[in-house]
């Protein structure tokens, strides 16, 4: 098992399929409404006038593949009441059901959407790595299941090593807030950090549970 | 994001415990005589209940209210654990000082219930640094302090008179109030000027849709205006006692709307 487990994700091959999340859906037996993992497609653009009089376009279109980020800084486990929402030696957070009360105040807080609240329990509930899968040497399910391989995961120092410094781009928000555990390398027509070219164009797949 | 009735109540309540407590408190410093404490405990048994159900009401926003046990276990860094903890004392030290006051009323004095005024302070303050999340920009900025603490003074100013007006009307003698209904008054005031300060803060101001942004400083302009009109009607107690539950109900209903409102911009950054 990693020392500190990552998400890798090349946003320029992934094709948005969502097979990802629903394998997540799959493995921990989610509730409707319930998506430990998204595929957030932003996109924009419009037709412009070229001085000539013919038209082009500048559309653009791109998918980001997003859960738990598993935080360096995870925000969740700062303002979560009641200690439920923990983090391990390995970095990975997650909730223990026993003190969860269902505040939903981890899901206010965070800006990636990773916890999110199940009807069925009235608690909260998050990605937590397939972490039964990796202590025995498996790779969490929406890696495995990602049929283009733009999903990946490792130890973070190893994947990030070409990807240091790389700003976060929109849709995302800043990685300073919470240090995400997790690498997404821009595609070619990302738009950065804050821009409002485009807009999240599958909402109803994204909103809060 | 799910319902916010709850919270909308409990938030309101507690508030209201809060500033009415400040009134009583600065009542007991001013007080002429010891006939006047006997109006002041049941402003702490008002104050107590209110604490109460607004405990009641936030259980109600949780998923598993059993598992609230552990609610102030992380006091070391949730905010929201330090209001849960700090509104926990506030309503306990109000309950010793009700029983207090019922058993032995000549132990309450200005300096008994300091404390419990300080205890509504950091309640309240707790209470503001929930919502400073730096992820949420709709909540993070000046004019969510200033909502909050002109919301404990309106309604703590309105809880105060209509406890009093209330006093009046079973029969208690009214001897010696008049300064007390200047608390009230004064609190309220001080607390409108701070929530129109407030919406001038709010970056999320053009969020929200024209006519109901209007309606709670129209709604409590109004309020003001009766209360004055209230005061200005002298000693007809029969037109006080139609006018001040209006001015009332005026002023708790643009409270319940600018809370609303409070949640309704509710914006994260990022997904």
């Amino acid at each position: 098992m990693p020392k500190r487990p990552a998400f890798y994700l090349d946003t320029q091959i992934c094709t948005g399929c969502k097979t990802c999340m629903v394998a997540c859906k799959d493995k921990n037996d989610l509730e409707p409404g319930v998506r430990w993992r998204r595929v957030v497609e932003y996109s924009g653009g419009e037709w412009l006038s070229l001085s000539d009089g013919t038209f082009t376009q500048d559309v653009f279109s791109y998918y980001i593949s997003v859960g738990c980020n598993h935080c360096a800084e995870p925000i969740c486990v700062e303002v979560c009441p009641t200690t439920a929402m923990n983090q391990d030696e390995h970095g990975i957070v997650s909730i223990d059901p026993a003190k969860c009360m269902g505040c939903g105040y981890c899901e206010w807080a965070c800006p990636y959407s990773a916890p999110q609240y199940q009807e069925s329990c009235g608690q909260m509930s998050k990605c937590d790595f397939c972490r039964d899968t990796l202590k025995t040497g498996g790779v969490p399910a929406c890696v495995a299941a990602c049929p283009t391989r733009a999903l990946v995961f490792g130890e973070f120092d190893e994947l990030n090593m070409d990807s240091v410094g790389l700003p976060a781009t929109a849709p995302l928000p800043d990685h300073g807030l919470t240090e995400p555990s997790a690498i997404f390398k821009p595609h070619k027509m990302s738009k950065p950090l804050n821009s409002t070219a485009g807009q999240i164009a599958n909402p109803e797949e994204n909103k809060d549970a | 994001m799910r319902k916010h009735w709850s919270l909308v109540l409990f938030t309101l309540l507690v508030q209201s415990a809060v500033g009415s407590v400040w009134c009583a408190q600065t009542a007991l410093f001013s007080a002429g005589s010891r006939d006047d404490l006997l109006h002041l405990k049941f402003q702490i048994i008002a104050a107590v209940c209110l604490v109460l159900a607004g405990l009641v009401a936030a259980m109600a926003h949780l998923g598993k209210p059993r598992d609230s046990l552990h609610a102030a276990r992380n006091i070391k860094s949730s905010w929201l654990s330090r209001e849960i903890f700090t509104v926990s004392l506030f309503a306990g030290l109000l309950a010793a000082m009700a029983a207090m006051t019922h058993f032995r009323p000549g132990l309450l004095n200005g300096w008994v219930l300091l404390a419990g005024s300080l205890a509504g302070g950091m309640a309240l303050y707790a209470m503001t640094r929930v919502y400073r999340l730096k992820t949420v920009p709709s909540w993070d900025h000046a004019g969510t302090p200033l909502a909050f603490l002109g919301s404990a003074l309106v309604l703590g100013g309105v809880q105060f008179a209509l406890v009093l007006k209330t006093l009046q009307i079973v029969g208690h003698d009214a001897t010696g109030l008049e300064a007390f209904w200047n608390i009230a008054f004064v609190s309220t005031l001080i607390g409108f000027a701070l929530k129109l300060c407030a919406a001038g803060v709010n970056p999320s101001r053009a969020a929200s849709s024209g006519s109901f942004k209007a309606m709670q400083p129209v709604m409590q302009g109004c309020g003001v205006v009766l209360w004055t009109a209230c005061i200005l009607s002298g000693d007809s107690f029969g037109f006080q006692a139609v006018l001040l539950p209006l001015a009332g109900a005026s002023l708790v209903a643009g409270e319940i709307i600018q809370r609303i409102r409070f949640y309704g911009v509710y914006r994260r950054v990022g997904l």
